[in-house]
């Protein structure tokens, strides 16, 4: 794990990524007018971000006191952001006893390309509440190689919600008993869902591992 | 005087009634299964990552292969997404047609579990007799989208096509014949000794438990949680039909039976609302051929036949498909289900389970 | 009649007449098999090996004796050969004492009409309740020969449960085998002359019928090789000739077993009460009676879900053995009386 680690672009070497990927595109923009003769829109449209105006919400963010680094309501959902540190599981246990018991789904981002993230990964956590039927979401930021408590202990199905997020985007959770991979090959090589995946080294030799393995079978 | 011994057996990923390429690990003292543990990803083709190289609309044919038995479901469940994010009001007669079209598919989805759930615990009739009735269904889907089990049905903003000729008379067929075909099956099942024998107290899930496991659909209901998002959060045009969340309390596999079962019947009567209610109009709102969508992230959630269907999309508004799209597909989440249901039951039991599970291979690897 | 004839030719003749009869039955059991649950269940079976796919057995059997023979490396190599043959022998073995008719004079090989049966023992039912029960070591070495979890599981399932299944079984003979006086086949079918005793051992019979589905491991008491828990049970692993073996010995059981229900409960050869006018031969009543027997193993096929491994087992030791035991004291104390 750690060796991959350091393999990982730096932060320069991110944006020069990023440099390169916007390169190309006045050209495309050149091209496109004359042949549809749109003119053309270089501002991106940012859904836009609304202050938590309703009762519970203003409940829970009271109650989550510090922990909440920011909330906000966007495209109609609750969003809550927090902070990776002592707190976190804590956090989490008062979401729960406030009402949301219902952990719908754990996602992982690579922000990698990402313009206005603070950090390289996230984690968006997608909560419902049966009694209140009422969803919200909780996202956290992580460095690369910041490992994150899980909450396996305060909602089961995180189980393999997380595992998943290991397997493909390669965060790591601490306080469950197995993090294993789960749709991958236990011995699979990298995090395919990362952005930089195409890059990772190692690859050819686990799949000469798997050619040599296929001819000895045969 | 006997040693004991825990034997492992390994169930699949070849085996007629994993419904798929799913292994389990058991665990075996005797017949009865000590621990058990499913291994998947047999099926993984790695969807998310190729839905971040597709442009919106070809990540729509992505999906169809998810839950491959209910593609209609995925696929409003991904266009509701889009169409979140990008805040665009679907025509009233783009509504009433998806409905009436995802709705058909449940009845679809649902026999096939019917089908197969009723083959594993041996009733071999019943496993006929519901193909032959979604055969029709996918009749339906073939005249209309062309396909019959992968069928790209919806486009941004509404409908690809109009509604076609003809179809309202196949769909009429289908409601008249439906209900006593229904009888049918329950003749054979319902009041079946055997049947009861095999279903009654087995995998048993308390309400509490299935909601700390993320458990949807009807293994929720089953255990008596009245969560259908069709209910909560109405979408399209459900809030306008008259129908009822089916829940029964039993949280065994014959409660989850029972759920389907009314679930069929309630569909069936959402399809004859929505076939004689829908509206006049245009089929598909005014939407840019190339579609861009807004700086942003959304999570939707639909009710897919197996449960809570969600999608979450992140745009980064400069490409003109998703930055990251995460499926929280309901199969991937029930299969967790398994073990606690399982565990001191036997061998005959786990292959009623995973069949009342109603799993997809498909959806679970992605 | 001389020595040659009485002692060599006409048992030589019985046999191969019962033999191949017996065998084509089982052969078109299958096509029938097929056949009638494809019209239960709104399709059409096999149709395209001959007319109405008529010929599809005789292309599956010769598509088995072509099969190639594999035998798995970790396999006990002596009992998996040995295991198709103890299945099926016994299971053929058991005609020896089923009488198909009153009397025949083997289309004119006798000169004076002899017994419809290859030989008529004295203690006929206790020979085929003996002979069938090795027929379930067949299927236990065959599951355990295998060296295989699956096989290893249904030959397990199959020992458990034709144990089982053989007392109720057997009780349930009793019954009729008390009202005759006699073990003797003939002798049985000879008593019922009055009145069948399917009417005053209709307990017996149920529980016979019963009990008889679950002895030749048909549905819903397919345990041992049901095929969407175990794969194929106790011949997961075999092909070819040997898996025929076994299918053939699971067929052919299946019409001792309806044959002796028709011996001992529907009057064997005998006409249907007040139809005795008619021009029938008694093998044609004979055949009609095991029919309808086999015509119910198919409908119950296609009918019920299968049981699970302990119920099975809880209604085998405390309903039917029971009932059976009721059923010989009742018997006993009308008979003393």
């Amino acid at each position: 794990m750690s060796e991959e680690l350091k393999k990982n672009p730096s932060p320069e070497e991110n944006k020069k990524e990023e440099v390169k990927k916007e390169a190309p595109k006045p050209e495309a923009k050149k091209a496109a007018p004359a042949a549809k003769k749109v003119p053309p829109k270089p501002q991106i449209v940012v859904a836009p971000k609304e202050e938590p105006n309703e009762d519970w919400q203003k409940k829970l963010i009271g109650e989550l006191g510090d922990s909440v680094k920011e909330a906000y309501v966007s495209v109609g959902e609750f969003n809550i952001v927090v902070e990776n540190n002592e707190n976190y599981i804590d956090t989490f246990k008062k979401i729960k006893d406030f009402g949301f018991d219902y952990l719908a789904d754990i996602s992982s981002v690579d922000y990698l390309k990402y313009e206005g993230a603070p950090k390289r990964f996230g984690l968006s956590y997608h909560f419902y509440s049966v009694k209140m039927n009422k969803r919200m979401r909780v996202k956290v930021f992580l460095d690369d190689g910041e490992k994150v408590p899980s909450v396996m202990d305060i909602w089961k199905t995180a189980d393999f919600h997380e595992r998943e997020a290991y397997d493909l985007m390669g965060i790591v959770f601490t306080g469950r008993d197995s993090l294993e991979r789960i749709l991958l090959p236990h011995d699979w090589v990298g995090h395919p869902l990362r952005k930089d995946a195409d890059k990772i080294e190692g690859r050819e030799e686990y799949t000469a591992r798997l050619v040599r393995k296929l001819r000895e079978e045969d | 005087m006997f040693k004991r011994e825990i034997v492992e057996l390994n169930m699949g990923p070849q085996h007629p009634s994993t419904h798929g390429v799913l292994r389990l690990k058991l665990k075996l003292d005797g017949e009865t299964i000590v621990d058990l543990e499913p291994e998947i990803g047999y099926l993984h083709r790695g969807v998310e990552k190729l839905a971040e190289n597709f442009n919106y609309l070809q990540a729509l044919t992505l999906t169809d292969r998810l839950d491959y038995i209910a593609a209609v479901s995925n696929n409003l469940g991904y266009i509701e997404t889009l169409e979140k994010l990008g805040g665009v009001e679907v025509p009233k007669k783009a509504q009433y047609f998806r409905v009436l079209l995802t709705e058909l598919n449940r009845i679809a989805s649902h026999l096939l579990w019917l089908a197969t759930h009723a083959l594993d615990i041996g009733a071999m009739t019943v496993f006929l007799y519901a193909f032959r009735e979604r055969e029709m269904i996918l009749d339906m889907f073939e005249m209309y989208t062309g396909g019959r089990l992968l069928t790209t049905t919806f486009r941004y903003g509404g409908l690809k096509e109009d509604i076609p000729e003809g179809f309202d008379k196949k769909v009429k067929e289908f409601i008249k014949i439906f209900p006593s075909r229904m009888e049918d099956y329950e003749d054979l099942l319902t009041e079946n000794r055997i049947w009861k024998k095999r279903t009654i107290n087995v995998g048993v899930i308390s309400a509490e438990d299935a909601i700390n496991l993320g458990l949807s659909g009807p293994i929720l209901r089953g255990s008596g949680v009245p969560y259908d998002i069709r209910k909560v959060e109405p979408y399209e045009a459900y809030g306008e039909f008259d129908w009822e969340v089916a829940v029964e309390e039993g949280c065994d596999t014959y409660a989850r039976y029972k759920v389907r079962l009314k679930e069929m019947r309630e569909s069936l009567k959402i399809v004859e609302q929505a076939l004689e209610g829908m509206p006049e109009g245009d089929f598909r709102a005014k939407v840019p051929k190339t579609l861009k969508l807004p700086k942003g992230e959304v999570y939707h959630s639909i009710e897919a036949p197996k449960g809570e269907l969600g999608y979450y999309l992140i745009s980064d508004g400069k490409g003109t498909g998703p930055y990251r799209l995460k499926v929280r597909g309901p199969s991937f989440v029930n299969l967790q289900g398994l073990k606690p249901m399982c565990k001191g039951h036997m061998v005959a039991d786990v292959v009623a389970i995973i069949g009342t599970l109603d799993v997809v291979l498909g959806e679970i690897d992605r | 009649m001389d020595f040659t004839t009485a002692y060599i030719l006409l048992p030589t003749a019985k046999i191969l007449a019962v033999f191949i009869v017996v065998l084509l039955t089982v052969l078109f059991l299958t096509y029938a098999e097929r056949k009638v649950i494809a019209f239960m269940q709104v399709r059409l079976g096999p149709m395209r090996v001959g007319p109405w796919g008529l010929l599809q057995p005789i292309a599956d059997g010769l598509k088995l004796f072509l099969k190639e023979d594999i035998i798995p490396l970790k396999a006990d190599k002596l009992v998996y050969w040995i295991a198709p043959t103890i299945a099926i022998v016994p299971a053929f073995l058991s005609f020896l004492v089923v009488p198909w008719g009153s009397e025949t004079t083997l289309f004119g090989l006798a000169k004076t009409p002899i017994p419809a049966v290859i030989s008529d023992l004295n203690i006929g039912i206790l020979y085929i309740l003996a002979i069938s029960s090795i027929g379930i070591y067949g299927i236990l070495l065959g599951g355990w020969a295998s060296n295989s979890k699956y096989p290893l599981l249904g030959g397990l399932r199959s020992a458990a449960q034709m144990v089982s299944y053989e007392v109720p079984l057997t009780l349930a003979l009793v019954g009729p085998v008390m009202m005759a006086n006699t073990l003797s086949t003939r002798g049985i079918v000879e008593a019922q002359k009055g009145m069948w005793f399917v009417v005053p051992q209709i307990l017996a019979f149920l529980v016979y019928i019963a009990c008889a589905v679950a002895e030749t491991n048909r549905a819903p008491y397919d345990l041992p090789e049901a095929e969407t828990e175990l794969v194929a049970g106790f011949h997961t692993e075999y092909s070819g000739m040997k898996f025929a073996f076994f299918y053939l010995a699971e067929y052919a059981n299946m019409i001792v077993v309806s044959s002796i229900a028709t011996i001992c409960f529907l009057g064997g050869w005998l006409p249907i009460p007040g139809l005795s006018f008619l021009p029938i031969p008694s093998f044609v009543w004979f055949a009609l009676k095991v029919g309808i027997f086999l015509f119910g193993y198919l409908w119950i096929r296609a009918t019920y879900p299968r049981y699970r491994y302990d119920q099975l087992m809880q209604i085998g030791w405390k309903f039917f053995i029971p009932v059976t035991l009721i059923n010989i004291f009742i018997t006993a104390f009308f008979l003393l009386k």
